[in-house]
C-alpha cells in the first residue's frame, strides 16, 4: 500500500480535480484505491460523483465522537473508496486543535486501511503550511505539491520547498493549469525549473482546458467528456507515471 | 509520370488534325490503317493514273494473311502473333491467342481503350492519356504488378519447392556464424604477414580459376552452376555471403577478361581493330570499376557514435561556417536558425555567415539573429577561398562547415564530434548530405521515395565503405574538420573545383585520418532542375579530373595502398563519359557498318559474358540494393554521360580550365516543360539507335539472313540502349514543380490550441517552411482562415506558434504559421527541421531491390520516354497546323 499526498501552497490549483481524476484512473487500472480528504473545503465528493456535500466526514466523527474516522465512507460507481472532510464550518478550529493535539492522528487513521499491496491511498490535503497538509506530508510515501505556473504562487512555493522537502519521503511538483499561448506561463516554468531542479519538477504538465469545468458542470469526468482534450492526456500520463511509480516499490 | 495535357490536345481535337493532315497526305479521312501507313511512304497518284503500289498491296495482302494462317475474324495483333508463331493444328486449343486476347484487353482497360480491335484506337492511347482520366502515377508498379502474376505461379511453385527442401534441412544458425567470421576476421587481421598471404593465395586461385580453358558449353554449364549458387547464397545474411559474391562475380569477370583479352581481338581490318579496341578499352574501364568498387564497398565499416568526455569542460571550442555566395536569404534563415540550436556549449559555439555575396541584407538578418558577419574584400577560389578567409579571423579549435542551404540537427556536434576527440589523429568527420526535395530525377520521373536517389549510393554506402580503409573524404558540407591540421596544409584546397576532396586527400596524405558517420545529420534542397543536375555533376567530374592530374592519388606520398585505391575509384568514376557513349552507339558499329568489333561466335560470348553480368548484377544488388536498385546507375549515367565527356577530357589535359559553378536552388517551375537544350544529344542518340535497329532488322530479315545470332544480341544491344536513352528523355521532361516549399513527413505529438479554450492533443504529419499538417484525433470541421494555436513540443519544452487553418478535411487539418517574428522563426526550425530525429527515418521508406521488377520499372520508365516525347511532337506539330491554319489565304 502506497500513500500518496497532493498538496498545494496557494489556492485554486486545481489540486482537488487532480486527486479526484487520479482516483477513478487508478480504480480503472484495478487498483484498490481510498481517497481520504483533508480539507475543509469538503469538494471533493462532487468531483467523484456526489451530489451534494456530505455532512458528515472524518472531521465531524473526530469532534464529535460520534463513529469512527471512516464511518461516514462512499464507494463511487467506479469503486473509489472516499471519506469526506464533513462540513463542519464552527468545528474547524476544534479539529486543528485536535490535529495539534495529536500529531499521529492521521496516521493513526491510516493504520486501519488494510489494502492490498498494490493498493493506493490519496490524501487531498489542505493548503501548506497548516496542521493537515503537515500530517499527510509527514505520512505519505509521496508528496505532489500541485501548483500554478503564476509568479505569485510559484513564490510561495519556492518559499516552503525545503520545509517540504523536510518532512516528506519523497517530493514532487506538478504544474497545473498551463496555457502555452501565454508566454509568461513559459517564464515560469522556466523559473521553477532553475529554483527547484528538475529532480522534483515533474516532466508532466497538466494543461488547462475550458472541458475540464464544462464537464464538471455536466456531471462527468473530463477525461470521459473530452477524451481528446490535452489535459485528458495530461492526467492519464500522470496516473500511468503513478502506477509506474508504485510498481516500482515507490522509488522516484 | 504526372502528365498534364492542355485541352487542345484532347481526342475532341485529334478529329480535326486527323481532317487536315488527311488533307495533306491525300487520304480518305476514314481509311483503314494501311492506306494511311501505303501514303506515309507513297505519294498519292496523279489522277487519271491507276495507284499501282495501292493494288499491288492489296493483291498482296490477302496471299499473306494465308500464308500466316490468319483466320477469317483475325484481330491487329493476330499479325504478330502468328508473324512469330504457328498456328495450332486444328482441333487443338490455341492457348497462346487467348493469353494474348487476355493480355490485351487489360492493357485496354489500363491505357483506356475502348476500341480494341482497331489498331488505331490503340496508337492513338499509347501516346495520348485518355481523356479525363486521372493520371495513373503508379504506372511502372502495375506493369510490374502484372507482369509479376504472369510469372507468379511458376514462381510460388519454385518457392514451395525451395521451401520444402528448405524444412528438410536442419537449421544453420547464419547469424551466429556470421558473428563468429566478423570476429575472427578481426583476430586475423591482426596477425602481420595474413593480408599479404591471404591476398596471395586468393590471386592464385583466381588466376588458376580464371585461367583454365573450357569450351563454350563447358563454360555455360559453370555459369549455370555459379549463378544457382549465388542466387542461394544471395538470401543468407551477414557479410560473408557478401564476400562470397563478390568472389563468385570476380571469377566470372576474370574468366570473362582472360577470354576477352585471349580470344577476341583478331580483327580483319583497321577500322574493325579500331572500333574493337575502343570497346575493349571501354570495357576495361568497367572492370576496373567493378573491382575498385567492390573493395569499397565489399565491407562498410558502419562506424559507432564515440561518447564524448562526460565532463563537458573538456568539449573543445568549434566554429560554425556558413559560406553564401548567391541564394536567396530565405535559404539562409532556415539554416542560421538552426545552427543557433546545435546543442553545444553556449560560451564555445560560434557561428558565422560567410557571404561572398557582401548583400546588406545578409548582414542585417546576421546581426539581428546574433551570429558574425564576415565578407571579404576579394573574391578569389569561390567557396575555397571564402571559408580560408574566414579561417584567418577566427580561432574555434574545430571547423563545422554547412553549406548555406543544408539544415543541422541539434544533435550535429554531439554526434561526431566524439569520433574527433576519441582520434587525435583524426582530422574531418563527415557525415551524409540529404535532400528533402526529390532531385530532377526523382521528379521527374516520380520516384521519389520509392526508388533510392542517386546520392544515396555514395552516402549510404561508398562513403562508409571508404571509412573502412580510412579514405572517407570530404564532401564540402555538413563536416567537422580540426583546424590545426587544415591550417597545416595551406587551408583548403584551392587548385580544383572540386575543393573538398582535394582538401582530405592533402588531409590523408599528412597522416591525418578521417571518419563518416552514416547518419543523417542535416538536409537540405536538391538542385532543381536537370539543367542544374547537369552542371553541378560536370563541376564534380571536372574537379576530380583536375584531381587526378595535379595530384594524383596513385602517386605521391603519405597515402596507404588502399587509400589510394579508394580516391583513384573516386576520380576514375567520373570518367564515365567516354565509355558509357561507346556503349550507346556501339552496336551501330555492326549494324550499319557491319564490323565485326569481337571476334567469337555468339553462343561463345554468350558464354563468357552472361556470367559476368549476371553475377556482377546479382553482387552488387545484394551489395549496393538499398542504396541503388539494380539498372538505375544505367539510367543515371546514360542521363549525364554525353555531358561529362568534354569536361573531364579537357580537364583532365588542361587541368587549369574550368572554374566554379554555384548551383541554384530552392524555386518554383511553374509548368511543364522540355528543356530541348539538356534533352538534344539524347534525341541524336535515340537517332542513331533507331536508325541502326531499322538497319538490323533489315539485316535480320532481307540482308544477312546466315548471321541471325549476331544481328539478335546487336538487336538487345540496340533496344537496351534505347531503354535507357528514353528514361533519359523522361528525365529532361521538366514535371510541374508544385510546391516552393517542400513537405517533410514528422509524426510528433502537437497540441492545437482553440479560441474557445479547448486544447486538442493531436500529432503531427507533415511541415514546410511555412506550415504543417496535423492529424485530429477526431474530424472537427474548421473554417478556412480560422486563427488557431499550434504547440509542437522540443524535449520538455514546448512551442507555441500563432497560425490560421488552410484546410479543413475530417481529421485532417493544414495550418499556416501567422505573425512570425524572428524568434517565433528559429523556434520553429529547432522543432521542426532540427530536431535531433528529424531525418532517422528517411532511408527507410524505400523498397528492396528486386533486379528483375528494377528492369522492368527501367523498361517502362524508357517507354515513356518516348510516348511523353511524341506526344510532345505532335502537340508541336498540332501548334503549327494551327499557326499555318490562322492565316489568310
Amino acid at each position: 500500500m502506497k500513500t500518496i499526498a497532493l498538496v498545494s501552497v496557494a489556492g485554486g490549483t486545481g489540486k482537488t480535480t487532480i486527486t479526484a481524476s487520479l482516483a477513478v484512473l487508478l480504480a480503472r487500472h484495478r487498483r484498490e484505491v481510498v481517497v481520504i480528504e483533508m480539507d475543509e473545503q469538503n469538494m471533493l465528493g462532487t468531483w467523484l460523483g456526489l451530489q451534494a456535500f456530505p455532512d458528515s466526514g472524518l472531521a465531524t466523527h473526530a469532534i464529535n465522537r460520534d463513529g469512527a474516522w471512516h464511518a461516514g465512507t462512499f464507494r463511487n460507481n467506479e469503486g473509489v473508496l472516499f471519506v469526506p472532510f464533513g462540513t463542519i464550518p464552527e468545528a474547524l478550529l476544534s479539529f486543528d486543535q485536535l490535529l495539534a493535539a495529536n500529531t499521529h492522528w492521521l496516521a493513526e487513521c491510516l493504520n486501519d486501511i488494510s489494502l492490498p499491496q498494490d493498493g493506493i491511498v490519496l490524501i487531498d490535503a489542505a493548503r501548506f503550511p497548516g496542521e493537515k497538509a503537515m500530517q499527510a506530508v509527514r505520512c505519505a510515501d509521496l508528496v505532489i505539491c500541485v501548483a500554478r505556473p503564476d509568479p505569485a504562487g510559484c513564490a510561495a512555493l519556492a518559499r516552503q520547498i525545503g520545509v517540504l522537502q523536510q518532512h516528506s519521503k519523497a517530493l514532487k511538483v506538478l504544474v497545473n493549469c498551463v496555457y502555452p499561448a501565454r508566454q509568461l506561463h513559459h517564464d515560469v516554468i522556466a523559473m521553477l525549473k532553475a529554483r527547484i531542479g528538475r529532480d522534483i519538477l515533474l516532466p508532466i504538465r497538466i494543461h488547462l482546458d475550458e472541458e475540464v469545468p464544462r464537464a464538471y458542470a455536466r456531471g462527468s469526468y473530463f477525461f470521459d467528456y473530452a477524451p481528446h482534450s490535452q489535459t485528458s492526456h495530461d492526467i492519464q500520463g500522470l496516473a500511468n507515471w503513478l502506477e509506474a511509480w508504485t510498481a516500482d516499490g515507490g522509488r522516484v | 509520370m504526372a502528365v498534364s495535357y492542355s485541352s487542345s490536345a484532347r481526342y475532341g481535337s485529334a478529329a480535326t488534325m486527323r481532317g487536315v493532315l488527311a488533307d495533306m497526305m491525300g487520304v480518305a479521312e476514314r481509311a483503314p490503317l494501311r492506306t494511311w501507313l501505303l501514303r506515309l511512304f507513297f505519294r498519292p497518284p496523279a489522277t487519271g493514273r491507276p495507284d499501282v503500289v495501292g493494288v499491288w498491296l492489296a493483291m498482296l495482302l490477302p496471299r499473306l494473311k494465308e500464308a500466316l494462317g490468319l483466320p477469317a475474324d483475325h484481330a491487329w495483333f493476330d499479325w504478330p502473333l502468328r508473324i512469330f508463331f504457328h498456328a495450332p493444328a486444328p482441333g487443338r486449343p490455341d492457348r497462346l491467342r487467348n493469353g494474348l486476347i487476355q493480355f490485351t484487353f487489360r492493357l485496354a482497360q489500363d491505357l483506356g481503350v475502348v476500341e480494341v480491335y482497331r489498331i488505331n484506337a490503340w496508337l492513338w492511347r499509347i501516346f495520348i492519356r485518355a481523356p479525363d482520366t486521372e493520371p495513373k502515377p503508379e504506372f511502372a508498379d502495375r506493369v510490374a504488378d502484372r507482369i509479376g502474376r504472369f510469372a507468379g505461379p511458376p514462381l510460388r511453385a519454385s518457392g514451395k519447392a525451395y521451401r520444402w527442401v528448405d524444412g528438410k534441412l536442419p537449421d544453420v544458425p547464419w547469424e551466429r556464424w556470421g558473428a563468429k567470421v566478423e570476429q575472427g576476421s578481426n583476430v586475423l587481421d591482426r596477425l602481420r604477414w595474413n593480408a599479404p598471404i591471404m591476398g596471395l593465395l586468393g590471386l592464385a586461385i583466381l588466376v588458376l580459376v580464371g585461367t583454365a580453358p573450357l569450351t563454350a558449353n563447358a563454360q555455360m554449364t559453370f555459369f549455370g552452376i555459379t549463378v544457382v549458387a549465388a542466387l542461394f547464397v544471395r538470401n543468407l545474411p551477414g557479410r560473408l555471403p557478401v564476400i562470397t559474391l563478390i568472389a563468385l562475380s570476380m571469377t566470372a569477370t576474370f574468366r570473362y577478361v582472360w577470354w576477352r583479352s585471349t580470344q577476341t581481338l583478331e580483327f580483319r581490318s583497321v577500322s574493325e581493330a579500331m572500333v574493337g579496341f575502343g570497346l575493349y578499352a571501354a570495357e576495361a574501364y568497367t572492370w576496373l570499376i567493378l573491382l575498385l568498387g567492390y573493395m569499397q564497398t565489399c565491407w562498410p565499416l558502419k562506424r559507432p557514435v564515440a561518447r564524448l568526455p562526460e565532463n563537458i569542460d573538456l568539449w573543445p571550442s568549434v566554429d560554425i561556417f556558413i559560406p553564401t555566395y548567391n541564394e536567396a536569404i530565405s535559404v539562409v534563415r532556415p539554416t542560421v536558425f538552426a545552427a543557433q540550436g546545435i546543442d553545444w556549449p553556449a560560451d564555445r559555439l560560434r557561428i558565422y555567415l560567410l557571404d561572398d555575396g557582401g548583400r546588406p541584407e545578409f548582414r542585417e538578418f546576421a546581426e539581428a539573429a546574433g551570429i558574425t558577419y564576415i565578407q571579404r574584400e576579394k573574391h578569389n577560389h569561390a567557396k575555397a577561398g571564402n571559408i580560408n578567409h574566414a579561417l584567418g579571423i577566427t580561432r574555434g579549435e574545430y571547423i563545422a562547415i554547412f553549406d548555406c542551404d543544408h539544415i543541422p540537427t541539434r544533435s550535429f556536434l554531439q554526434m561526431t564530434m566524439g569520433s574527433m576527440l576519441a582520434d587525435p589523429k583524426c582530422a574531418l568527420v563527415q557525415t551524409p548530405h540529404h535532400f528533402f526535395s526529390p532531385d530532377p530525377f526523382e521528379r521527374n520521373l516520380d520516384t521519389y521515395r520509392k526508388v533510392p536517389s542517386e546520392s544515396s549510393l555514395f552516402y549510404g554506402l561508398v562513403q562508409d565503405g571508404n571509412d573502412l580503409w580510412n579514405a572517407a573524404f570530404f564532401c564540402g558540407s555538413c563536416a567537422v574538420i580540426k583546424r590545426a591540421p587544415l591550417e597545416e596544409i595551406g587551408g583548403v584546397a584551392v587548385e580544383t573545383v572540386t575543393e573538398d576532396a582535394h582538401t582530405s586527400l592533402k588531409l590523408h596524405r599528412r597522416g591525418y585520418n578521417s571518419a563518416y558517420l552514416a547518419t543523417i545529420q542535416a538536409a537540405g534542397l536538391a538542385t532543381e532542375t536537370l539543367a542544374g543536375h547537369i552542371r553541378q555533376r560536370i563541376r564534380w567530374a571536372r574537379g576530380m579530373a583536375q584531381i587526378f592530374r595535379i595530384d594524383n592519388p596513385l602517386t605521391g606520398k603519405g597515402l596507404s595502398l588502399f587509400q589510394r585505391f579508394c580516391y583513384s575509384n573516386a576520380m576514375l568514376h567520373f570518367f564515365y563519359g567516354i565509355p558509357r557513349m561507346i556503349f550507346l552507339i556501339m552496336p551501330i558499329a555492326y549494324l550499319l557498318f557491319q564490323l565485326y568489333f569481337i571476334y567469337a561466335s555468339a553462343w561463345a560470348l554468350a558464354a563468357f559474358v552472361l556470367p559476368h553480368i549476371a553475377l556482377a548484377n546479382v553482387a552488387n544488388s545484394r551489395v549496393q540494393g538499398k542504396y541503388r536498385h539494380s539498372f538505375w546507375a544505367e539510367v543515371y549515367e546514360s542521363v549525364l554521360a554525353w555531358y561529362v565527356v568534354v569536361p573531364t577530357t579537357l580537364a583532365f589535359f588542361n587541368p587549369k580550365y574550368g572554374q566554379f559553378d554555384v548551383t541554384s536552388k530552392g524555386g518554383q517551375i511553374d509548368d511543364g516543360y522540355r528543356d530541348w537544350s539538356v534533352s538534344k544529344p539524347y534525341l541524336f542518340l535515340v537517332l542513331i539507335n533507331a536508325t541502326a535497329f531499322g538497319v538490323g532488322l533489315l539485316r535480320l530479315f532481307y540482308l544477312n539472313p546466315d548471321d541471325t545470332s549476331t544481328i539478335i544480341i546487336n538487336l538487345l544491344w540496340t533496344a537496351y540502349n534505347m531503354v535507357m536513352l528514353g528514361a533519359a528523355i523522361a528525365v529532361s521532361r521538366e514535371a510541374r514543380q508544385i510546391r516552393a516549399t517542400h513537405r517533410n513527413p514528422m509524426h510528433v505529438g502537437a497540441m492545437l490550441v482553440l479560441r474557445d479554450g479547448r486544447i486538442i492533443a493531436c500529432h503531427t504529419k507533415d511541415y514546410s517552411a511555412g506550415g504543417l499538417a496535423l492529424a485530429l484525433p477526431d474530424a472537427i470541421e474548421f473554417e478556412t482562415g480560422l486563427p488557431v494555436g499550434v504547440v509542437l513540443n522540443l524535449g520538455e519544452e514546448q512551442f507555441y506558434f500563432e497560425a490560421s487553418v488552410t484546410r479543413s478535411a475530417g481529421k485532417h487539418l493544414g495550418v499556416r504559421f501567422d505573425n512570425m517574428s524572428m524568434e517565433k522563426e528559429r523556434q520553429l526550425v529547432q522543432c521542426t527541421f532540427g530536431r535531433a530525429d528529424a531525418w532517422l527515418q528517411a532511408d527507410i521508406s524505400h523498397k528492396a531491390d528486386l533486379p528483375l521488377r528494377s528492369l522492368v520499372e527501367v523498361i517502362v520508365m524508357g517507354y515513356e520516354g518516348y510516348a511523353i516525347l511524341i506526344s510532345e511532337l505532335m502537340r508541336a506539330a498540332w501548334a503549327l497546323l494551327a499557326i499555318d491554319r490562322s492565316r489568310p489565304l
